[in-house]
């Protein structure tokens, strides 16, 4: 018998091989189940389709200590974006408050408790000028997929596993949840039923520290949302402190060393 | 990689209460990465205690976004760190070890000095100050002085300048800018 099966086991191979194409033959491991798939390109549809949104975010993130204790903290995070090409991004905790201005022209970093503001000229969509941000600054703004969801098919490619969980009711909603799994993080996006498919909540899983930190928010979503003039550019008060962002000057760069 | 980075801790932290200054160079090497213009992490307190170094450091944190590109450096890191979220690494080639590094492992806004955990030393007492040391928070009654356009600050012979590190704020030692 198990010799029949072991003898069977190459055709089934081919079999699979020959009905799902040849990236799943080349890594069986990458299971993403085509309704999950199907899902997350309608929510990125769906969030490509809004010219201007407001969203609000109830947040709760994760520190682990040298001891893999976890401490978690609570925030909220708020995200404003006109016509694709100017963001306003406000995380507020108690331990930290972090404002993120770009208008077209300037992105500015701010710190409104100590006061500090940074800018740099930037140009291009919020979804250019997030990765911009991230590759010449080291600046990962919160939830930053939200300019980049369904624009990005390597997106997709990233993830080894997607399945479906079910249906889940988050603040009234009907929203159906999905887990998938890619290298660093595990994560889950519960998405609206019906015709705008947008998030109601995201939750990711940090797996390569074994304490498993997350980062989880419930969003609540504003579309066709129209601003006051001067909500994406910051305006420095007279006692704010312009400082450098992530870099010092090679001419006082120590010596030496 | 993880218990190597831990027991350099350890050993920077043995050369800090041996009141020895550390150079960018040295602490870099610890870290395994490393920052381009020899900032490194410094400690200001030679004179750190044992409650202190004992105190639990943060050593990673919740990754906020999910496609941020970085998996691969992340990888080659073993365990130590995600993301860093908001900012393992800058970009700039250099791996930036904040999450073992005792003086900017965190994001805290720097009014924020209370809270318990991740505290780090305060207090500028001694000669292990050197250009390129980056700290998390200012030594007391350090004085503006704008100049160039950006802010530096100016106490005990030495000059700061602070900037921001990914969304972080911390201080680098300059040399005098003007």
């Amino acid at each position: 018998m198990r010799k029949a099966i072991q003898a069977g086991l190459p055709f089934v191979f081919i079999a699979i091989a020959h009905l799902s194409g040849p990236a799943a033959a080349q890594d069986p491991a990458t299971q993403r189940d085509p309704e999950t798939v199907a899902a997350l390109e309608r929510m990125g549809a769906a969030l490509r389709a809004m010219d201007s949104f407001a969203m609000h975010g109830d947040v709760t993130r994760e520190d682990v200590l040298s001891t893999g204790q976890k401490i978690q903290y609570s925030g909220t995070l708020d995200i404003q974006s006109r016509s694709r090409n100017a963001f306003r991004i406000d995380f507020l905790s108690s331990r930290q408050n972090r404002s993120f201005y770009y208008d077209g022209q300037n992105l500015t970093v701010v710190a409104p408790r100590a006061n500090y503001y940074a800018s740099a000229p930037v140009t291009g969509t919020n979804g250019d000028v997030v990765q911009r941000a991230r590759e010449k600054f080291d600046i990962d703004f919160p939830l930053a997929d939200l300019f980049t969801f369904g624009a990005d098919p390597a997106a997709i490619a990233r993830i080894t596993s997607a399945i479906p969980i079910g249906l889940e009711t988050i603040n009234g909603q009907q929203c159906q949840q999905h887990a998938m799994r890619q290298e660093g993080i595990d994560w889950q996006v519960w998405i609206r039923e019906g015709d705008n498919p947008l998030p109601c909540k995201i939750v990711i899983t940090t797996t390569s520290d074994p304490s498993m930190p997350q980062y989880s928010a419930v969003l609540n979503w504003e579309p066709r949302q129209t601003f006051a003039d001067g909500t994406f550019t910051y305006s420095p008060s007279a006692s704010s402190r312009r400082i450098a962002l992530g870099s010092v000057p090679a001419s006082l760069a120590p010596t030496g060393n | 990689m993880r218990k190597f980075v831990t027991s350099s801790i350890a050993l920077a932290a043995g050369i800090l209460i041996a009141g020895l200054p550390i150079i960018g160079a040295t602490a870099d090497a610890q870290r395994g990465g490393g920052r381009s213009g020899g900032a490194s992490a410094g400690n200001r307190s030679a004179g750190a205690s044992s409650s202190r170094s004992s105190t639990p450091q943060v050593r990673s944190q919740s990754s906020s976004s999910i496609n941020n590109n970085r998996s691969t450096q992340t990888a080659s890191r073993g365990n130590q760190n995600v993301n860093r979220n908001t900012n393992v690494n800058r970009n700039t080639n250099v791996n930036v070890d904040r999450n073992v590094n005792v003086d900017i492992d965190n994001d805290w806004d720097n009014d924020y000095n209370r809270h318990p955990v991740a505290r780090t030393a305060a207090v500028a007492t001694t000669a292990a100050i050197v250009a390129g040391s980056v700290y998390r928070t200012l030594p007391p009654a350090c004085a503006p002085s704008p100049y160039g356009g950006v802010t530096y600050y100016s106490c005990g012979g030495y000059w700061y300048q602070p900037r921001y590190a990914g969304s972080s704020v911390e201080y680098v030692v300059v040399s005098q800018p003007y």
